[in-house]
């Protein structure tokens, strides 16, 4: 991918990116860059890019090295890394709960303790999560348990 | 490594209601044998209660896993095994000799009191720690 950065006369900083179609890689860039916005980029089947709030979503589940973004009533694939989406939006209230998912605290609706230190998150949408004994301390503390 | 450590976890688990069953059981069949003017436990006897207790615990932890302990079903099977288990080995082994009728009775119904009071314990525990969860998040959610 060639980059080119242009110093100018402008009235305002402006990113254009020219491709043919939205790769992985470009639909990468695009996630990273909304994401410094505090928006999300996720995409659907056809590779259209849509633009979510964080809030919207309420977990993000890696499957099969992809990820995908679990919003009330519609679900969309993102090219970032369940990392990528703890780290960025970490102050938004995203949690990893399992390796292969995080939890946007704000759409939990209840949570339940199990034994064996396990815990049970109820999503708005009904679905339910079980949080290992490993994340359960890391979810503790993000609540200031 | 990573299979090992799930076995040692498992393990951990294990280890922790085996200790309990097994203390509990020598507790009584040490009371039955101060009533009777013995004050000696037979190393045998105790591995015996030991190896049972772990049975037992594995069975638990099988039949039980984290978040089960509300399952009717399951807590059925969970008491049919303890019973089985706990009156068979007695009488399989002889753990508690000279004991008349009223006394077997007596053991059997702290054995019940026993297995209650460990479904109360992980309920009231976990209740205790639903709630303390549910409000710091509430307290996170209404603060961000």
């Amino acid at each position: 991918m060639k980059i080119t950065v242009e110093h100018g006369d402008v009235p305002e900083n402006e990113i254009i990116l020219r491709c043919r179609e939205l790769d992985d890689e470009m639909l990468h860039v695009l996630a990273l860059l909304r994401s410094g916005m505090q928006t999300l980029c996720a995409f659907t089947e056809n590779r259209e890019a849509v633009f979510l709030s964080p809030q919207e979503v309420l977990y993000a589940e890696s499957v099969e090295e992809r990820t995908w973004l679990y919003c009330e009533g519609a679900v969309w694939r993102t090219a970032l890394t369940l990392a990528e989406l703890e780290s960025r939006y970490e102050s938004l209230g995203f949690c990893r709960v399992s390796r292969s998912m995080v939890v946007n605290l704000h759409g939990i609706r209840r949570l339940k303790s199990c034994a064996g230190s396990r815990i049970e998150a109820t999503i708005r949408n009904g679905e339910r999560v079980m949080i290992s004994r490993h994340y359960g301390p890391l979810l503790r503390e993000r609540l200031g348990m | 490594m990573k299979q090992f450590l799930r076995f040692y976890c498992w393990g951990m688990e294990v280890k922790l209601y085996m200790g309990i069953y097994t203390a509990a059981v020598v507790f009584f069949q040490g009371i039955t044998e101060v009533l009777q003017g013995r004050y000696t436990i037979s190393f045998w006897v105790l591995l015996e209660m030991l190896l049972v207790s772990f049975v037992f615990a594995a069975i638990q932890y099988a039949v039980l896993p984290a978040g089960q302990w509300s399952s009717k079903g399951r807590l059925a099977v969970w008491l049919l095994c303890a019973n089985v288990l706990y009156i068979g080995s007695s009488l399989v082994f002889g753990w508690f000799p000279s004991v008349p009728l009223w006394g077997d009775i007596l053991l059997i119904a702290t054995l019940e009191c026993g297995l209650g009071a460990v479904w109360f314990g992980e309920q009231v525990a976990c209740w205790r720690d639903t709630r303390a969860l549910n409000r710091s998040l509430r307290q996170f959610q209404e603060e961000q």
